[in-house]
């Protein structure tokens, strides 16, 4: 007959094991949306960035240098001819190479800052260029996007009301 | 008329699995030769399943749900019969398949001299079986038909059709499931209270098979991740990466401290929670991919019904397991105190700090899911926090992998080892003051200690030593060498973007190159633009790399192939981008990167591998 001795260090992994299974079975119940890791700044009033910025519009922060912004240039062009309001902000670039992307490729953006040493970036807290803001008409951020835009009607949509 | 044979063949298997655990777990006197007997039906009756769901996609039956949404009649033969285990109810079937297989090896395996272990772990090894069968037949059967049968199947995802992938998953399942042959054998030596030295000599092949396999399949979708996906790197952090790592780790841990229980009769207690621990990992990693409680590239479509499954398997397996660990533990106490400068010693540090990393990259892994439920904040752990968590526990456990195999057991010999200590650092601090052009402190710590283990594997070759020491030196160089190819990837890493016009020039760590414009080429199922990017030197071009961008329209989808020219100390790597219609018809976006040191990086992984296969045959050999 085997002595029922159960040793306290002996349970520790079941505890464990509980713990998790808790847990996995919670998010189970619970789903989150994919890609839903949001900038802190959502829900709050624009950080000043030294340049005057009146909402509804987007803050568009972009290089020279930057392949993507290439790609989403043509639709930021359309969308300011019907209306959409953006910000630029030139992201460690110098100012000539900045003034030559915009004459070829054409300037979408009513406000130009030049941000050469990059604190405008590290106030917003971008992990990259491109990625665009919307600021409501009460200077509140309401959406992100790493990444370029894909299309127009995805950067007319990104400055409708959010939620 | 077949795909009902396979169908048939799945229940009659659930039946021989409940048969085997029944009679494996009481104490019926023909209970030994019946458990057996359903293990080696049980193996039979799912390889009859599996081979129906494989003829059913090489002859492209359409009549078959799974067939219509993972297959069709252009793709290439070998990519059709991937097709069968290159979707969830597929890969689960095939799961199950080894879990059989696993199974039959336990009933026949002559290295298993005690009866009622072999009885016991069959019961075990059954009671998984039952669960996965249940699972895969009750949420993700692959033999439902349909009456509505389609001209065509809707493909296959055109990722995956790369000879890489069709060979990724099953060997990472090999590895999953081999440890669930060890969980059957700790579980039924907590049953029967015998852990000795003959049950880590017995435990050895299987623990070795399903770890090199795992070996194997981790570098495989490291490889491919590297040629084919285009990302530029082979290893990201991914929650599912991470999933495969864990087991990995604990296997390793497991490996080395069967060793202390083999020579010194040690570490009982310790081993067997190891051998439970290193299978719920696997469990934990298959619920990862396919519950989709994690985002991720490698998840599988979601289903909540599954994950909740799967979950219940993971937790009543592992609980049982516990629960018996926490009941049966005490009787396994041996105590042994070992002198501090020893070679279990050093094992036993060694345990420690792979344990330690496990625990950091399962932290790292779950904690945004921990952080979200209770609303703290949304966030993704990356490369940042593993880097600087795991590389102070790495390090340190580079030095003493260099130290211990010179340690002899249980006391240490009169400073016999001083002198090799001494050389193998002496050789590594030269060797890694080649490298000190470089600024980055943390990068020339990890190449001493990468170096130093290198050097010491070598000082540890004796000619005419045995495959356990061949296993070792072979093992432990080819961790240190991968090591050097993950410092020298990240830290030498050149990156170039630009947008190219056909003629444009430019300049890359020490390669000239001239972008020569896009064309189209046809493949076998699908089109591509394909350019041409002219390798220069003072003569002209002397090479030309073809990077594409396939479209596949039948998925309307489109991939990725890296053009890719490899040299032993670094690779030029060219992607493709996308045409950059606004400036000018002709412009790509073209992406460069030089990735040094990366064959060592293969080599390495190809060297841990090739140490698995040789303990495996050691350890199969000794056992008989």
């Amino acid at each position: 007959m085997t002595q029922l001795r159960i040793s306290l260090w002996g349970t520790i992994p079941l505890i464990a094991l509980t713990a998790l299974a808790v847990l996995l079975l919670f998010r189970l119940e619970n789903p989150r949306v994919p890609g839903s890791v949001d900038s802190p700044l959502i829900g709050k009033s624009l950080p000043d960035l030294g340049i005057a910025i009146k909402g509804p519009v987007i803050v568009n922060v972009f290089a020279s240098w930057c392949a993507p912004c290439k790609v989403e240039h043509p639709f930021l062009l359309v969308a300011k001819s019907r209306g959409t309001r953006i910000v630029g902000i030139a992201y460690k670039d110098k100012k000539e190479n900045i003034d030559h992307y915009l004459s070829n490729l054409g300037n979408p953006y009513d406000v130009l800052a030049y941000d050469e040493t990059g604190m405008i970036g590290i106030n917003l807290g971008i992990s990259g260029v491109p990625e665009s803001y919307f600021v409501d008409s009460d200077g509140i951020v309401r959406r992100r996007l790493q990444g370029p835009f894909a299309s127009v009607p995805d950067v007319i949509e990104f400055v409708k009301d959010a939620p | 008329m077949i795909i009902e044979l396979a169908h048939f063949s799945m229940i009659l298997a659930l039946l021989a699995a409940i048969l085997q655990s029944v009679y494996g777990l009481n104490n019926n006197s023909l209970g030994d030769i019946i458990a057996q007997r359903a293990a080696l039906a049980l193996n039979t009756l799912i390889m009859i399943a599996f081979s129906g769901l494989v003829f059913a996609y090489v002859t492209s039956d359409f009549s078959v749900i799974n067939v219509i949404l993972n297959s069709h009649t252009d793709k290439p033969m070998l990519y059709k019969i991937a097709g069968a285990w290159g979707n969830h109810e597929g890969s689960m079937l095939l799961w199950i398949l080894m879990l059989a297989s696993f199974g039959s090896f336990i009933a026949v395996s002559p290295q298993i001299k005690d009866h009622l272990l072999r009885r016991r772990a069959l019961g075990i090894q059954g009671l998984l079986s039952v669960g996965f069968i249940a699972f895969s037949f009750f949420t993700s059967n692959p033999f439902l038909r349909t009456n509505m049968v389609p001209e065509n199947g809707q493909s296959l995802n055109p990722v995956l059709q790369d000879p890489g992938l069709a060979f990724h998953p099953p060997t990472l399942y090999l590895g999953y499931v081999g440890f669930s042959a060890v969980f059957s054998l700790a579980a039924a030596a907590l049953l029967t209270g015998r852990v000795d030295t003959a049950w880590a000599k017995m435990v050895k092949p299987f623990a070795a098979l399903a770890w090199l396999a795992l070996s194997a399949g981790i570098a495989l979708g490291s490889r491919w991740a590297y040629y084919e996906l285009g990302w530029g790197g082979f290893w990201y952090w991914d929650p599912v990466e991470n999933a495969s790592l864990l087991p990995w780790l604990a296997g390793t841990a497991l490996l080395h401290s069967l060793l202390v229980l083999e020579a010194r009769g040690a570490l009982k207690r310790w081993t067997i929670l190891l051998a439970v621990i290193t299978f719920c990992m696997s469990l934990l990693g298959t619920f990862l991919v396919r519950s989709g409680v994690l985002t991720s590239v490698h998840a599988f479509a979601v289903d909540p019904a599954r994950g909740i499954f799967i979950l219940a398997l993971l937790f009543i397996y592992s609980a049982g397991a516990f629960i018996l660990y926490a009941w049966r533990a005490p009787s396994l106490k041996t105590l042994r105190l070992f002198t501090p400068i020893s070679r279990e010693s050093s094992l036993v540090a060694n345990n420690l700090l792979l344990i330690t990393i496990l625990v950091t990259v399962l932290t790292g892994t779950l904690y945004p899911l921990i952080m979200d439920t209770f609303h703290l904040q949304q966030l993704s752990v990356g490369a940042p926090y593993y880097n600087a968590t795991i590389v102070p526990i790495a390090i340190p456990l580079l030095l003493l992998m260099g130290i211990g195999p010179f340690l002899p057991w249980k006391r240490v010999g009169r400073f016999t080892f001083k002198k090799s200590l001494l050389q193998a650092a002496a050789i590594a601090i030269g060797l890694t003051l080649l490298f000190v052009f470089t600024d980055h402190m943390t990068g020339i710590i990890g190449l001493a200690a990468a170096l130093w283990l290198m050097v010491a594997s070598v000082l540890q070759w004796r000619p005419h030593m045995g495959l356990k020491n061949w296993s070792l030196v072979i093992g432990h160089f080819g961790l240190g060498l991968a090591i050097i190819g993950m410092i020298g990837t990240s830290l030498w890493k050149v990156e170039d973007i630009r947008v190219a016009n056909p003629g444009d020039r430019f300049e890359i760590g020490g390669y000239s190159l001239r972008f020569d414009g896009v064309k189209q080429v046809e493949g076998p199922n699908y089109t591509a633009a394909q350019a041409d990017v002219s390798l220069l030197n003072s003569a002209g071009p002397y090479d030309v790399l073809h990077p594409q961008r396939r479209w596949y329209p039948v998925s309307n989808s489109d991939t990725t192939e890296a053009a890719i020219r490899l040299t032993f100390l670094k690779d030029l790597y060219v992607v493709l981008g996308t045409q950059d219609a606004q400036s000018s018809k002709d412009a790509w976006v073209l992406r460069t990167w030089i990735h040094p040191f990366v064959s060592a990086l293969w080599a390495g992984f190809a060297m841990i591998v090739l140490a698995g296969i040789l303990m495996l045959i050691r350890s199969t050999r000794e056992a008989a």
